[in-house]
């Protein structure tokens, strides 16, 4: 279903210029490329961080929630 | 998905921070499962902030009927299909308000040669831009199921049981989605 990993390129160049003899800058430029949208997007994934605001307005909520009621247990018979 | 090979070029996930004052159990679970819930509800609504209260209420909503939850299910699908109810409650609310031209699905199906193109692009935060903006002209059921299916950790079983069709009819209309993406990827160049 999925192509094979080894289809997954990075290209990556350096150009480091010398601005004096004492410093130097480095410009780094990487091209990906993604055999399929699904490993596109999946990299998007992995670079979007949760933020930090949902997990403490979670506690804050749950925090006045009764404990959930576990189902019956003849109900999950049913 | 099941039968994908591991995905060597990308870093594993990063757990999100456990959250100190969420009963243990579900703080485990928040932290597992919050990133791609939160990438979903963002991806679905296009919106970060709305995104956050989705994801907020996603993970209350589980809270409230984790009693509920049946052992036999995935608990990622569980809270996949969570996500999705809520997130279609909110656009459906939306377009009552505010009409939206839909997607012209033909145009994707026009062979083209961006299609056949690889995607490439240069590294920068507008990746996530580019990608959304793709997103928002595709189809909904090509949306979904390219979100769905970025998910290696669902089958293709698990995405069809989310978008009420086979496992079959995933993979074929997978293709399309694919091509799809790929063409309008490219005009947002």
């Amino acid at each position: 279903m999925k192509p094979p990993s080894q289809q997954l390129r990075q290209q990556t160049t350096e150009q480091v210029t010398a601005e004096s003899t004492h410093a130097a800058t480095t410009q780094s430029e990487t091209v990906r490329e993604f055999a399929t949208p699904e490993e596109m997007i999946r990299h998007d994934l992995l670079q979007t961080k949760v933020p930090g605001a949902v997990g403490k307005r979670l506690e804050r909520t749950l925090a006045a929630e009764p404990a959930p009621v576990p189902k019956p247990w003849w109900k999950r018979l049913l | 998905m099941a039968e994908a090979l591991p995905d060597l070029a990308s870093p594993a996930p990063e757990p999100a921070v456990l959250p100190a004052g969420l009963p243990a159990d579900f703080a485990e679970i928040y932290s597992a499962h919050s990133q791609p819930i939160f990438y979903l509800a963002l991806r679905l609504l296009g919106d970060p902030a709305q995104a956050e209260d989705a994801a907020h209420d996603v993970f209350v909503k589980a809270f409230r009927k984790l009693g509920e939850f049946r052992g036999d299910a995935d608990i990622r699908t569980w809270l996949y299909r969570i996500t999705l109810n809520h997130c279609s409650n909110l656009r459906q609310s939306w377009a009552a308000r505010n009409i939206h031209p839909a997607a012209d699905e033909t145009v994707f199906e026009r062979p083209n040669d961006a299609s056949q193109s690889p995607l490439r692009l240069l590294e920068t935060k507008e990746l996530g831009e580019r990608i959304q903006r793709t997103l928002d002209g595709l189809p909904e059921e090509y949306r979904l199921l390219l979100l769905l299916v970025a998910d290696q950790e669902l089958s293709y079983e698990q995405v069809g049981q989310l978008t009420n069709q086979t496992a079959d009819a995933v993979r074929g209309k997978l293709h399309r989605a694919r091509r799809a993406f790929t063409v309008a990827f490219a005009k947002t160049a």
